[in-house]
């Protein structure tokens, strides 16, 4: 019993990171509904970055944030401009571009292969750090401190961005664009400025999450892929474009993943959070948080 | 017997009532106008008709039959045509590939549904652009590739969304001999149109939806010199209170 | 020019051509001309792979050309839904899978010829399809390439961790491997590479020719409309989502097909050489390069990919890793942007440009 209840402790708090890894991706879904393949990717690169930030510098894991979020902004910003814009403007009538899923997908192989190709395949673990293995001890029960320094942060990390879009200004011009494109920019939005921003904002909050997952995750090429389709179970559980959504649909999966091998062996949980990922989208395709849509 | 028949037809969308106990019919070979203000729910009765959704409340009968919430390619196949005031080819297509879309509905050889097409693009004088691609047409031939479309697949009654907005003025002219010639080939048609000239020199009667609900119906004389349809377009001060 | 006209236009009644007249002939027998240098390039190219054992021996070549044709046949096979129906299926590993390991276990347990499992793995591979296609391809955008992704990795999951599905044996991520015992046609199984490059050539040719008959049918028109604008298909008596789930079926028939092909050709599977992710994007790769929706994009896709893919793996496999996969994605990012119909548009007008000349250069050489 009481290994249950840690157990659901634990996966609560790698489950609000999972959320906060998936909160970029629902983010830019909100804003141009588009689907972004490359989420993964961007993880990644941000674990990257926030590896390099932590070795080179020798500070504490989470000072990384100072480097990585503005860098990964910027990232984002021009990935936005640069590759997917002209994807928008060839195909300004088209509300949901599959195009855009292709091109990202292409961002993902280019850059996944890229850094495989630069850094090599070995995974790549922060030497030590002030967060390393450590435990908290409760009674009986252990809970990790770098999970649950990552599940504050993610808590926060939602909650400020769910601030940002509904009160204050570039926030809400953010949002008025995506409810409308041509209304918006009727209205003096430049919209592919705005998206350019809101993908660079979906960036910059993954890099929170990379540096959260830095300091007890390995850092290796592939990582994206785990956390890509994690990511897209996630929202797509939590409703596309939900930004609490993103973290209860994190959570949800994170308690699975770590209750579930106390009944059966670790992978078979893999299995059930696909089929739990099928059964919401037969039934109930807008997610538990998301807003009915034209499906 | 009437071909379309719309009985207390309400349509609510949440707590908006988009169309009110609207009733109207259509008998066999007339020209029925549908006009109104903006928003006044001429194009959620349209698509009513057209089994885009089914109304809230009342039934619309076509032909004897109540086709109440019946999809469109259903609909379609018993013969209700419609258009789109937003045209829609498909773009990457030629004409002759979109109106033999339509005449798919009729029959399943790719053959008879071209020779078919041909017909219908020669009927509207407009098979000598057979060959080019939709998304290269002016905006007047769009309109006229959405009637060819529809007729292609034989229908008994044709619903037509606004096929004249943004067309000039003697596009104007020759879409409404268009529509007159339909209607000698026996085509039951329902019009939505904004321009009045249009409208009035094209239907036999008229009925005027104003808020969802039907303030006027008649002929197109008797209707303009209504007084709750001035005061619809023009605004209450200018009526008798 | 004879004053015999080539098809009875009525000019004959005419005492002299107008210049119209004189300009539709031409047209016409231009038209004549270049339909007869296409039919005749394409005899070539026939006469061409059906000799191209002969000229080619090196068995790995023929291996690197046999995959060429395995994927231009799976990329055909996913053109079907993918390039028709215009939804983006991002999952079609598990019907190779599907088809790749009911041959295979039916063989093994049962003695049963692949040429007949091969079948049996169609129709589960249909009967899979439906179960994710029926509730998704109503759905728009992305949430279909969502679903099949979840559902190809939620099966590759399943077959990893069991080692027996009820009596089949699956051997969990092992995989199976087939003893090459009963060498012959009658078990699918063969010493040389040439029986292979036979069977998957005339595989090829059949689904070819099958696209070209579904694109030219009421089903492909239905399914081009549906694709490009839903409503107004709809309306035109289009049951869009019914045109959807057949291309589907057919589409998994097909790709279920070539499961078997690889089975008998590698002589083992495991969960990660069949229902791997990766294969799922590079079969969608090949044809957005190629061309979606297009008869010839798959096969020009595979053309122009594969050997780049193969190459690179042989000669940078060691130091550059992925390079393969690089280069897939920036000619992916770029075809996207610049070519966004794939690449058999331009090519097509290269290629309509040279039969022109050509043509013109015989009309005007029967002149003389």
């Amino acid at each position: 019993m009481i290994y249950l209840i840690e157990d659901t402790i634990n996966g609560i708090l790698m489950g609000s990171i999972y959320g906060l890894t998936a909160l970029g991706l629902t983010i830019i879904f909100g804003v141009l509904k588009v689907v972004n393949f490359a989420h993964g990717t961007l993880l990644m690169v941000s674990m990257y970055a926030a590896y390099w930030t932590v070795s080179l510098s020798g500070l504490h894991p989470y000072l990384a944030l100072v480097i990585v979020v503005p860098v990964m902004y910027v990232f984002g910003y021009y990935l936005q401009d640069i590759v997917i814009k002209p994807i928008f403007k060839a195909e300004k009538d088209v509300r949901e571009p599959s195009t855009v899923i292709i091109v990202t997908t292409g961002v993902w192989y280019v850059l996944d292969n890229l850094t495989l190709m630069v850094f090599g395949p070995q995974y790549r673990s922060l030497p030590d750090n002030p967060l390393q293995g450590k435990m908290i001890e409760l009674g009986e029960m252990f809970i990790s401190v770098p999970k649950l320094w990552g599940a504050i942060t993610a808590v926060a990390t939602a909650y400020a961005v769910y601030y940002f879009f509904q009160k204050t200004r570039t926030g809400r011009a953010i949002r008025a664009c995506s409810l409308d494109r041509d209304a918006a920019s009727l209205s003096g939005i430049n919209q592919y400025k705005i998206y350019n921003m809101a993908f660079g904002l979906g960036t910059a909050v993954t890099g929170i999450a990379a540096v959260t997952l830095v300091p007890f995750y390995n850092t290796f090429p592939s990582v994206g892929v785990l956390f890509d389709i994690k990511g897209f179970i996630i929202v797509v559980l939590g409703g596309l474009g939900s930004i609490p959504g993103a973290i209860i649909g994190g959570i949800i999966v994170g308690i699975i993943e770590s209750v579930g091998p106390q009944f059966m062996t670790a992978t078979w949980t893999e299995a059930i959070v696909y089929g739990l990922f099928l059964l919401v989208l037969f039934v109930k395709p807008s997610g538990l948080f998301g807003v009915k849509y034209d499906w | 017997m009437n071909l379309l028949e719309l009985k207390d037809v309400t349509k609510q969308f949440g707590g908006l009532t988009a169309v009110d106990r609207l009733s109207l019919s259509m008998g066999k070979g007339e020209i029925l106008g549908v006009i109104g203000p903006n928003g006044a729910g001429k194009s959620t009765a349209f698509n009513c008709i057209a089994g885009v959704f089914p109304p809230t409340k009342g039934e619309v009968v076509f032909d004897g039959q109540v086709i109440n919430g019946q999809k469109p390619w259903d609909l379609c196949k018993k013969g209700i045509a419609r258009t789109f005031q937003i045209v829609k080819p498909f773009a990457s297509k030629s004409v002759l590939y979109n109106v033999t879309v339509g005449a798919f509905a009729t029959t399943s050889g790719r053959a008879e549904a071209e020779a078919k097409a041909i017909e219908v693009l020669k009927l509207l004088n407009f098979d000598d652009k057979k060959d080019t691609k939709s998304s290269d047409l002016t905006i007047a031939d769009r309109k006229r590739l959405e009637i060819a479309r529809a007729l292609a697949t034989e229908p008994r009654l044709l619903l037509l969304d606004e096929v004249m907005a943004g067309l000039r003025p003697a596009e104007v002219d020759e879409m409404v001999e268009i529509i007159r010639f339909l209607r000698e080939q026996g085509i039951t048609i329902l019009v939505i149109e904004h321009i009045m000239r249009a409208i009035m020199a094209l239907s036999d009667r008229i009925v005027v939806i104003h808020f969802g609900k039907k303030i006027a119906e008649g002929t197109p004389e008797k209707v303009a010199s209504d007084e709750n349809v001035i005061k619809a377009y023009l605004g209450d001060e200018y009526g008798v209170s | 020019m004879t004053g015999k006209p080539i098809t009875g236009t009525g000019d004959n009644n005419t005492p002299y051509e107008t210049d119209d007249a004189f300009l539709d002939r031409s047209a016409l027998a231009r038209q004549v001309v270049k339909d007869t240098i296409n039919k005749v390039l394409l005899g070539a190219v026939l006469i061409l792979v059906l000799a191209l054992p002969a000229v080619i021996t090196s068995p790995t070549w023929l291996h690197i050309i046999v995959l060429i044709f395995f994927y231009a046949y799976l990329t055909t096979s996913w053109n079907m839904v993918g390039g028709f129906a215009g939804v983006l299926p991002l999952g079609h590993a598990v019907f190779l899978g599907i088809g790749a390991y009911t041959s295979t276990v039916l063989s093994l347990q049962y003695g049963i010829s692949p040429w007949l499992g091969m079948f049996v793995g169609g129709i589960l591979a249909v009967a899979a399809g439906m179960v994710i296609g029926l509730p998704t391809l109503k759905m728009r955008g992305a949430y279909f390439a969502l679903a099949t992704i979840a559902f190809a990795e939620g099966v590759r999951v399943m077959v990893e961790n069991i080692e027996y599905l009820g009596p089949f044996k699956l051997n969990g991520p092992r995989g199976l491997q087939i003893p090459p015992l009963n060498i012959g046609w009658g078990d699918f199984m063969f010493s040389s590479k040439v029986p292979y490059y036979y069977i998957i050539l005339v595989m090829l040719l059949i689904i070819l020719f099958l696209t070209w008959a579904v694109s030219r049918s009421k089903l492909g028109y239905y399914l081009t409309a549906g694709g490009e604008e839903p409503e107004a298909a709809q309306a035109l008596g289009v049951n869009v989502s019914r045109a959807k789930v057949i291309a589907m079926a057919l589409s998994c028939f097909f790709t279920a097909l070539a499961g078997t092909f690889y089975a008998q050709f590698s002589l083992f599977i495991h969960p990660k050489s069949t229902i791997s992710l990766d294969i799922s994007f590079e079969i969608a790769f090949i044809a957005l390069i190629g061309g979606r929706g297009s008869i010839a994009g798959p096969v020009l896709g595979a053309l122009l990919l594969r050997p780049v893919s193969d190459l690179s793996r042989i000669y940078f496999g060691d130091i550059l890793p992925g390079m393969h996969l690089v280069i897939y994605g920036v000619v992916l990012i770029l075809v996207m942007i610049y070519q966004p119909r794939g690449l058999q548009e331009p090519l097509t007008r290269i290629y309509d440009r040279v039969v022109n000349r050509m043509a013109a250069g015989f009309i005007k050489g029967g002149d003389k």
